[in-house]
């Protein structure tokens, strides 16, 4: 059926920042969708509020609000546009829901506005627990038993029907999130009253659980004939019990019989058409019982999703384009399979290799957070190896994730066996944690047979056995320890690279360096081939596969004579290193094409447009660690390699890369390690006269403490080469020092620790300027709102500065102008100042591509990137025409995003240490306004009237003063403890007094639990936070209530607040922001 | 021991015996599907064929006496690239060892399985020999030489019913199958559908066919070039016009010879369960599982012979039915759908065939 002509103009709804459970794979999934809109000759209007995203490219859309995702917004975009249609399937579950609301207030009808891919029906069929399971059960299919709850006391019912352990789920949530494993009795009522306040229709499932069961994944597409397609199935290699998410994830399955996996193709089938989805597709979580093969249905997502994204990935298949396609009317035989180029969509992927998804966690960042899995998601990344056997797949997996590990084991930091008894490692065993395969490694070593960890574990034993082949194999390789190295058997060697064996863990085998392994395969040629991932395992010649390393026979790699640029991508999301860099890598490999040349990325993340099919001339799907690296150069033999634009993990390859003679492009390493190394950064600024926070380096704690008592505590201190501020930490004493030490010291040992003089209260800004050697332009001068001590990874912002004075931006400029020559910069660099008592710092430059590259793209309009990645491959800023800054007109304000809900207990305070996993960007012609925009978009909602709570340290009680003044001016009623209440009354500010914690009851945080209160200011009154702060404060994360921390932060939300009240909220497009920059 | 797979234009491919010591020579197929191993090993039409299996992990599940199209092993030999020592299934009674070791299956591992796909999808199928007995490749190729294709052959008369077998069910509707290598599911479907038969031979005659007055014939599936069949076109063209037929596969080739059509080889066979096929007048597509290497010709059919059924890509026949008679035929496996319901295409032979 060919496409809809009755509808011109369609509004997507983006996904907004980066959050557990919704991550990049809905920029994967927007930017396809655009794509493929317009390739149909659609008018797009977009709306998403993260400016992080390729999406929000202004190219993307024809009209793009980079505005908050809220029905409010919407509906005002809505208004102002009036679009015939609407694709709500495209942004995870923020779009969804806010389409389902809007549905339901009625705007659609008012507006006309269709509901393409998923009717409101059809969503509710899918997500409303109820319908859901009434669908499910109307077609024979069985669903755990469960009872749906609108209370506790209807949860208790339920539960006591069902029996414990039992699953609460609440409705409409995203990634499990409120979600928990009840065990006894006593976790229920809080486990209810979570789930029950989390889910936005205040709804839980209370289900039967099926721990321990296998969990199985379809992807079907179904078009509007009728036609519906399997595209993978995926089997977790973790049980039911562990958030699919977080769980580790094999495609296709490979533990299920024809038989079986057609009972899952049929369910699967019977689902989509049941849901009622008539042209897009469906994620279907199901439970198999490894016994009897009993299968029941977990979850049905009627969108794009992370597996959709991930099943995508590991076919070949675009599912989030073609499902685009599908829903303005085209049915799957008229749209084509672009990676064979020859063939229609129209038919099932098949596969030639296995492929393996592992979760990225940094529970290192939130030590007070359990690491344990369970049903909530908690990883913030993942990462994606193929290879042609589990084992192959498993080892590349592993070595992708960057935690410094390069295989199962066998690299130098696998767990001493001798340190873990039995108790504790069988519960490392019985409880899902990040680790788990590394302790299945030690039970391995440890003798404990493969069905006794299968039991303990309930992983099944096929993927426990794989794991024992390789330890078989290390033993084998390990065998030759201290021989001769020629003396090794090629055919051993062969093998164990088949197996995914790292040239480090082989090196670590035999006692050798990396470098001599990686000689000795070149010496025996055993080296990599390169297989084709095209959708149909052979079948059909591919015209835009992608690409892995095997140790096949056969090289399929189609490098050509062409001159080639090699982009190296960020490695799977982590805190600090997230979509931002992603974007960055996108962009180069655009530039790199429009340069005339091929562009090469190679990438392990399934989650990114940087490994689309279609982004680059050729992608390798591959972990980035010098010797996958270094193998694809050798294929490609490209003009260079560009390594500062996909964040730390290409850059911390430059060194490496450069020495065993690959071209860098753009600022050399020396250069990089100018500007990284302490050292030899304090010997630059002093030649270019440039201020510093006193500092010094040390190697012990006795060394620190001297450095500390000559510069002054607070001190800023932590390791060498960081990233996203790893392990470092303002401390205020000896003591905190000699604790800081005790731990950093072993996180790093061969780096010394850096100790900076802490510039309390100082201005922190942020610049990004572009340089080609002798040309620099300033990309963006930020402000931070917070002051100094907050990572700016978790700052918010503002473009241009709010509150600086013209002198002291001018100084930064020139400054920053100085660094740049001096260093030689080509490409992009960021340097973060302090200001304080008018005198400028430099705290870091980085000869890179920063966090902050997209938000000041989006901002001022011109990709940074771009231009970055053609000065790297040899163009003036002057043959680009981009020479001068760009002078905006309006305000961008970019805000930070904390996963702080996900892990309960954890403290809120902000501080060196970055937290944030994404950004929204607000934008208006105010500061003010900008502020409020980007509050709302980042889920803050500033209250208009009602109770603020404000709780203060001393030091900050004068400046909040006038603060508080405002607010009661504006009508709020001012709640306080007796300490911060008494200098309110002082000052003639109306104000009720509120028990602490510890005073009794009621107290604040019943008035937080009551909802009575609308809006917090507390300030940390130290390092080491009071019992009752730490109370209030996550008090307020669980009950979604305003949290602000700093003064600064309080001030600028009062004006958003007198703003908003003043003059309701506007939307307006990228594109009208950008045609009103003054032309220079 | 270090084997060998030696394709009739001289190409060798490298790899590592199973277990027998032997050697086997055929027609060399791939088939892509992720799952249904043992189901392919045991289907008839791989009889006369070297079985290459492009999904790399195989034995993951082990085998079961539940899932075999039929009591025995076909293919020649198997090709592929990692056999798992051990299975998980709660169904698997045996390993996939034990079952290869039982029904003597020479097989290959290590193979760059993909490697192989390619050339064949290159330069079109052809004979080969699989070696992993330690025979000197030089040998082989000479020995290949002299091989003449299992298609000049009739395999029909090893996969067919051996002598006339009767089902005697309680269903109503009276089938005659002419069985060329007829696999269990699809038995299970006629059952299903209310039907009793009578399986004959390949080489049975009309009269022996008509003898019991079905009502309906069934020409099944079976492996082979259908031109090597001429008693079988007789049979079958003197059989069009007096009871409804509906052939499947090897049977839908026969039928169309029958009614004048030619078939030709394909340069690829089509092996796996991803084809999507076109069904004429009718907005809604199929995808279906196929094994063929033989085609209908289109440009040869004669005017009473409808194409029904098209390959979405390259276009090939896939089913067609007669204008003037109530014969039909389709060169896919008619699956159950997903309610399990028996495959529509039977059901609608089932129903022409009501009394």
């Amino acid at each position: 059926m060919p496409k809809r002509n009755d509808i011109k103009k369609i509004l997507i709804i983006g996904s907004g920042p980066i959050i557990i459970g919704q991550a990049c794979e809905f920029d994967y999934s927007g930017s396809q969708a655009c794509k493929a809109l317009r390739e149909e000759g659609y008018e797009i209007v977009l709306v998403n509020s993260n400016p992080a995203t390729i999406m929000t490219d202004p190219r993307m859309a024809d009209r793009t609000y980079i505005e908050p995702i809220t029905p409010e917004m919407v509906k005002k975009i809505i208004i102002r546009e009036r679009p015939d249609a609407i694709l709500p399937t495209l942004g995870g579950q923020t779009g969804l829901n806010t389409a389902v609301f809007l549905a339901r207030e009625g705007v659609y009808d008012r507006y006309k506005v269709e509901v393409l891919g998923a009717s409101a029906e059809a969503i509710s069929r899918a997500e409303d627990r109820e319908l859901f399971r009434n669908a499910m059960q109307e077609i024979g299919l069985k669903v755990p038993k469960s009872g749906i709850a609108h209370s506790l006391e209807e949860g208790i019912k339920i539960a006591q029907e069902v029996g414990l352990p039992t699953i609460i789920r609440p409705a409409f949530t995203l990634g499990g999130w409120g979600g928990s494993i009840v065990y006894n009795a006593q976790e229920l009522e809080p486990a209810l009253t979570k789930g029950l306040n989390i889910s936005p229709i205040h709804q839980v499932l209370v289900e039967q659980s099926v721990l321990g069961w296998k969990e199985i994944e379809f992807e079907v597409l179904r078009d509007s004939a009728d036609n519906v397609i399997m595209i993978t199935s995926m089997e977790n290699v973790d049980p039911m019990g562990v958030h699919t998410g977080d769980s580790t994830v094999v495609a296709p399955s490979q533990t299920l019989t024809t038989k079986e996996y057609m009972e899952y193709v049929n369910h699967s089938k019977r689902i989509i058409r049941k849901i009622g989805i008539t042209g897009g597709g469906a994620n279907i979580q199901f439970a198999g019982n490894p016994e009897n093969g009993d299968i029941v249905i977990i979850e049905v997502n009627p969108r794009l999703s992370r597996s959709s994204a991930l099943a995508s990935k590991a076919t070949g298949f675009p599912i989030a384009r073609v499902a685009t396609k599908l829903a303005v009317g085209l049915t799957l035989d008229e749209v084509m399979n672009d990676v064979t180029g020859t063939t229609k969509a129209f038919f099932e992927p098949t596969v030639d290799y296995c492929v393996f998804k592992i979760a990225r966690f940094t529970f290192e960042k939130f030590p007070q957070a359990d690491p344990v899995l369970n049903t909530a998601m908690k990883s913030v990344g993942e990462a994606m190896a193929i290879g042609r056997n589990f084992k192959e797949a498993l080892q590349k997996g592993i070595r992708s994730l960057e935690i410094s590990r390069y295989g199962f084991g066998f690299d130098g930091k696998d767990i001493d066996p001798e340190s873990i008894d039995q108790v504790k490692l069988r519960e490392k065993l019985i409880v899902p944690n990040a680790e788990r395969f590394f302790y299945i490694k030690t039970a391995l070593e440890k003798g404990m047979p493969v069905e006794e960890i299968s039991n303990l574990s309930k992983i099944d034993r096929w993927f426990v056995y794989q794991m024992k082949e390789i330890m078989d194999l290390a033993k084998e390789v390990g065998a030759h320890r201290g021989k001769e190295l020629k003396s090794v058997p090629r055919e051993i060697l062969h093998r164990a690279k088949r197996d995914g064996f790292s040239d480090i863990q082989l090196a670590y085998l035999l006692g050798r360096k990396e470098e001599e392994i990686f000689q000795l395969r070149q010496e025996l040629e055993i080296r990599p081939v390169y297989k084709l991932l095209d959708t149909c395992a052979g079948e059909i010649r591919a015209e835009h596969p992608y690409f892995y390393s095997s140790y096949d026979k056969k090289d399929e790699n189609r490098a050509s004579g062409k001159p080639k640029v090699i982009v190296l991508g960020g490695g799977p999301n982590r805190i600090g290193q997230g979509i931002e860099f992603d974007y960055c890598c996108v962009h180069a490999s655009y530039a790199i094409q429009e340069l005339g040349y091929e562009s090469i990325i190679i990438n392990s993340n399934p989650e990114t447009v940087s490994t689309d099919y279609d982004t680059s001339t050729r992608l390798y799907f591959e972990p980035l660690t010098r010797e996958d690296v270094l193998a694809v150069v050798a294929a490609e033999k490209p003009l260079g390699v560009i390594v500062q634009l996909g964040g730390q993990t290409p850059l911390n390859l430059a060194v490496p890369l450069e020495k065993a003679g690959v071209k860098i492009l753009g600022t050399t390493p020396d250069s990089i390690d100018r500007a990284e190394d302490r050292e030899r950064f304090r010997v630059l600024l002093k030649k270019l006269n440039l201020l510093q926070a006193p500092n010094a380096s040390a190697f012990s704690f006795e060394e620190a403490k001297g450095i500390a008592k000559e510069i002054g505590y607070p001190v800023i201190v932590r390791p060498s080469y960081v990233l996203g501020g790893r392990a470092m930490e303002i401390v205020y004493d000896d003591k905190e020092l000699e604790k800081f030490m005790q731990l950093a010291i072993k996180v790093t040992p061969e780096h010394p620790v850096l100790v900076d003089k802490f510039l309390d209260d100082a201005i922190e800004v942020d610049v990004d300027a572009i340089a080609d050697g002798e040309t620099v332009v300033i990309g963006g001068i930020m402000e931070h709102i917070e002051e100094a001590g907050v990572h700016s990874g978790d700052a918010a912002m503002s473009l241009p500065p709010y509150s600086l004075g013209r002198k002291i931006v001018n100084q930064i400029r020139e400054q920053a102008v100085a660094l740049a020559l001096e260093l030689q910069v080509k490409g992009l660099m960021n340097i973060q100042f302090a200001v304080k008592d008018n005198l400028i710092y430099i705290l870091e430059v980085n000869p890179r591509a920063s966090r902050t590259v997209p938000f000041i793209s989006k901002a001022v309009g011109v990709s940074l990137a771009n231009l970055a990645t053609k000065v790297m491959c040899g163009k003036t800023l002057k043959e680009l025409n981009f020479t001068k800054e760009v002078k905006i007109n309006h305000v961008a304000v970019k805000e930070s995003v904390f996963p702080f809900i996900r892990f309960a207990g954890v403290d809120t305070i902000l501080g060196p240490e970055m937290k944030s996993t994404g950004e929204v960007m607000g934008i208006d012609s105010t500061f003010e306004m900008a502020y409020a925009k980007s509050q709302i978009a980042a889920g803050t909602n500033l209250p208009l009237s009602g109770n603020v709570f404000i709780s203060l340290r001393d030091k900050d009680k004068r400046p909040m003063i006038s603060v508080a003044k405002r607010l009661s001016d504006l009508g709020f009623q001012i709640l306080a403890t007796e300490g911060t209440a008494e200098i309110f009354r002082i000052n003639d500010i109306p104000v009720k007094g509120v028990l602490k914690v510890s005073e009794g009851r009621p107290n604040i945080t019943d008035y937080i639990k009551n909802r009575d209160v609308h809006l917090i200011i507390n300030t940390p009154s130290g390092k080491t936070p009071k019992q009752d702060e730490v109370a209030i404060r996550t008090n307020a994360i669980a009950y979604s209530i305003p949290l602000i921390t700093t003064t600064a932060g309080a001030a600028v939300a009062v004006g958003a607040i007198e703003a908003m009240r003043k003059k309701g909220l506007t939307v307006k497009t990228i594109q009208e922001y950008h045609s009103e920059i003054p032309k220079t | 021991m270090k084997s060998w797979i030696i394709l009739k234009d001289g190409t060798a491919f490298e790899g590592v015996s199973h277990n027998l010591p032997g050697k086997a020579f055929g027609e060399v197929v791939f088939y892509t599907g992720v799952v249904g191993f043992q189901e392919t090993l045991t289907n008839p039409v791989y009889a006369g064929q070297i079985l290459t299996l492009t999904y790399p992990l195989i034995g993951n599940y082990g085998v079961n006496d539940e899932d075999p199209e039929s009591p025995r092993v076909w293919p020649r030999a198997l090709i592929v690239r990692d056999l798992s020592p051990i299975y998980s299934n709660f169904r698997a009674q045996a390993s996939f060892d034990q079952f290869l070791e039982k029904n003597r299956v020479v097989c290959i591992k290590d193979v760059d399985t993909r490697a192989l796909t390619i050339h064949l999808r290159e330069h079109g199928e052809m004979t080969g020999i699989v070696a992993t007995d330690g025979s000197d490749p030089e040998k082989l190729k000479k020995e290949l030489a002299q091989s003449a294709s299992p298609y000049s052959g009739n395999l029909t008369a090893e996969t067919g019913a051996q002598e006339i077998r009767e089902e005697k069910t309680s269903g109503r509707h009276k089938i005659a199958i002419i069985d060329f290598g007829i696999q269990k599911s699809l038995l299970g479907q006629l059952r299903d559908l209310g039907a009793s038969w009578v399986c004959y031979p390949p080489g049975s005659g009309p009269e022996k066919i008509l003898e019991k007055n079905p009502a309906g014939i069934l020409l099944s599936g079976g492996p082979g070039d259908p031109e090597r069949l001429p008693d079988a076109v007789k049979t079958i063209r003197s059989l069009l016009g007096k009871k409804p037929i509906f052939g499947i596969g090897l049977g839908h080739q026969l039928l169309a010879l029958a009614g004048g059509a030619r078939t030709f080889r394909m340069k690829l066979g089509h092996r796996g369960v991803n084809y999507p096929v076109v069904e004429t007048g009718k907005k809604q597509s199929l995808i279906t599982s196929q094994h063929h290497s033989f085609c209908v010709d289109a440009q040869s059919l004669p005017r009473n012979l409808a194409v029904t059924h098209a390959h979405l890509n390259d276009k090939t026949i896939e089913g067609i039915a007669f204008t003037d008679q109530p014969a039909f035929s389709i060169q896919f496996f008619p699956t159950r759908d997903e309610n399990y319901r028996p495959n529509p295409y039977l059901e609608k032979f089932i129903q022409m065939s009501g009394s």
